[in-house]
């Protein structure tokens, strides 16, 4: 019963939503690459990660995208020694994120693709709509 | 709703149009001549199209003013707004080709 080109339009906006929660997670992860922990010898920040699920729209009789999880990176902590530093522990190592740059920079760049990806689509099902509507002005 | 009124008058003008040109002419016309079911099912499907491009219309402004109190995100706003200006677009196209149906009938020499 649903427009296939509402639906694609609909589709690819639940893209942008995805993408634009994994841009957040991202965000997050490089804004706190140095956050260390509150006590010393504590956890510092634990990178997070987002996965995404297919969703049966009923309404729309199609899958789309939705985050199923943001869960945490259980990888282990860079260590440096530092015992000046507050949440040093006894030994003098801190523990810092396991956040890396390059990591998080790729999931950046791969968010911005898929998130111009469903922009083409809605742009492009706007334009086969509009000529559509454009073949009764004429004539 | 002054459009669905027009519209749904336009109907019927056009079935009464029908009606008469069929005492005139025998034949094939009775063929064509449409049934009084005919034009109320076509007067309701202008009024759900009117009524429903009406609903998508407010959807848009309240997702609209959502967004720039930031209780909804961007793409919200542009599904809204471009779901809203489709639907615009088409009904204007459809109520353009309508009445300019009903102007030929009307230019027509009796």
């Amino acid at each position: 019963m649903f427009d296939p080109l509402s639906a694609a339009m609909s589709i690819a906006s639940s893209g942008l939503k995805a993408q634009s929660q994994r841009l957040r997670v991202v965000s997050e992860n490089v804004a706190n690459a140095n956050s260390t922990a509150q006590v010393p010898g504590g956890d510092p920040y634990r990178r997070k990660t987002i996965t995404f699920d297919a969703e049966l729209d009923r309404a729309l009789g199609a899958s789309k995208v939705q985050v199923k999880s943001i869960g945490v990176d259980k990888s282990d902590f860079k260590l440096i020694h530092d015992p000046s530093h507050p949440a040093a522990a006894e030994d003098g190592y801190v523990k810092l994120p396991n956040v890396s740059a390059l990591v998080e920079m790729a999931d950046m760049r791969e968010a911005t693709r898929s998130y111009e990806a469903n922009l083409n689509i809605i742009d492009q099902a706007r334009k086969m709509v509009m000529r559509t509507t454009d073949l009764m002005r004429r004539g | 709703m002054a459009a669905v009124g027009f519209v749904g008058q336009a109907a019927k003008l056009y079935e009464e149009a029908k009606t008469f040109g069929t005492g005139v002419t025998n034949g094939p016309a009775k063929v064509m001549e449409p049934s009084k079911a005919d034009a109320a099912e076509f007067s309701n499907f202008v009024e759900n199209m009117v009524s429903q491009s009406v609903g998508t219309l407010r959807q848009a402004e309240s997702v609209s003013a959502a967004g720039i109190s930031g209780k909804a995100s961007a793409q919200q706003v542009a599904e809204g707004v471009m779901a809203a200006e489709l639907t615009l677009q088409s009904a204007v196209a459809i109520r353009d080709k309508l009445v300019s149906a009903y102007q030929e009938i009307m230019r027509m020499p009796v």
